[in-house]
């Protein structure tokens, strides 16, 4: 019988619950409050061990980090021949190692991410910040324009790729340096 | 259009550092195609990415937590404090009393604010390496929706639960 260690989400205390049915209820043994359990298949079945690699035989083409194994696969990105241990499903693809390795450097696999800056969030207040200190706009303009352009092209969130607020930033950010010049032409014309 | 990759979940909360004083952002949590999403928001301007494939996903847990009517009483108690001297206060005591009545008013506000949304829990969810807290399911009724969502998506990813781990008297036809 499968068990699932937890602990009670009030006093802390190291429970188990058996894996009898899939909704199970446990009192803690210290607190007396009741945890409620949604349990799940693969508590019962846990993931299979991936089965070793096949030996490769003569003939047969072989993995290209492990000559010896059998290729039993091609990499998607780099169309490399792969055997099953260098095999990386990811996004849909199958990926090698290397090209794995490459992709999270350059941000080309989204589901390896695990932090992003939010550039555009941040030019965006840059740029309402000016507006609400003017004084201060001639300085921020600029940076603002600056962190725009510099990461146009860098990813945002996972959840939204628009670039509205880059757009927007730009445009409070332009006016404003357009409303300096104005005003200076003013001041040196007067 | 192309459809949304992203589904949020009901519920958000602050997360705090370990002894629950200082916020250092706010977290949500999405469903994803194969997997559920939990974002923290760091200081505004960070998104911090954990994902969850429902194929992984062992259990979730929900255990009754105190914390939200203990956070009202405290607030209460500290806002009656403050706003029962002007109770007693004569006319010549009228500005201090609306400074105290202006002072207590924001924690009883708060007080029942936090009440409304309901008994509060903590919500984990567990795999074969890792149990996390989901800190974005703060409340019961939050957590009843989120929680049907997840678990139709999860039961899709693992399918049914295996009839041999029932037990005998819930096994159908077992004597």
């Amino acid at each position: 019988m499968a068990l699932l260690d937890l602990n009670c989400g009030n006093c802390g205390t190291a429970l188990q619950i058996e894996a009898r049915q899939p909704e199970t209820r446990v009192a803690c043994r210290r607190c007396g409050r009741m945890i409620e359990a949604l349990l799940f298949p693969r508590l019962v079945q846990p993931v299979p061990a991936s089965e070793a690699a096949g030996l490769g035989s003569e003939g047969e083409a072989g993995c290209f980090n492990h000559p010896d194994k059998r290729a039993e696969g091609v990499c998607d990105l780099c169309g490399r021949f792969i055997c099953s241990l260098c095999e990386i499903d990811i996004e849909g693809r199958k990926a090698c190692p290397n090209c794995l390795e490459g992709g999270r450097k350059k941000h080309k696999f989204k589901d390896l991410e695990r932090e992003r800056t939010r550039w555009d969030v941040l030019a965006f207040n840059l740029a309402l910040l000016g507006l609400l200190i003017f004084y201060l706009s001639m300085l921020i303009a600029p940076v603002t324009l600056y962190v725009s352009l510099r990461h146009w092209n860098t990813p945002l969130s996972v959840l939204s790729a628009s670039r509205w607020r880059f757009v927007a930033a730009i445009a409070l950010a332009t006016l404003q340096l357009a409303g300096w010049g104005v005003a200076l032409a003013v001041m040196l014309g007067a | 259009m192309p459809a949304k990759p992203y589904r949020r979940l009901p519920g958000r909360s602050l997360i705090s550092n370990e002894r629950k004083i200082v916020h250092q952002g706010r977290q949500e949590f999405y469903l994803g195609g194969d997997h559920l999403l939990v974002l923290d928001r760091q200081g505004g301007y960070t998104e911090r990415y954990k994902r969850f494939h429902y194929s992984d996903i062992q259990a979730l847990t929900l255990c009754p937590s105190p914390l939200w009517w203990r956070r009202s009483l405290l607030a209460a108690l500290l806002a009656g404090l403050l706003m029962h001297p002007v109770l007693w206060m004569g006319p010549d005591w009228i500005e201090l009393g609306y400074v105290l009545f202006a002072c207590g008013l924001p924690l009883l506000l708060f007080s029942a604010a936090n009440l409304l949304p309901g008994p509060g829990v903590v919500c984990k969810v567990h795999t074969q390496v890792q149990t996390e807290t989901l800190r974005a399911i703060g409340r019961r009724r939050a957590a009843t929706r989120a929680l049907a969502l997840l678990r139709e998506r999860i039961e899709a990813a693992q399918g049914a639960w295996p009839s041999e781990s029932l037990d005998s008297e819930e096994r159908p036809g077992a004597g």
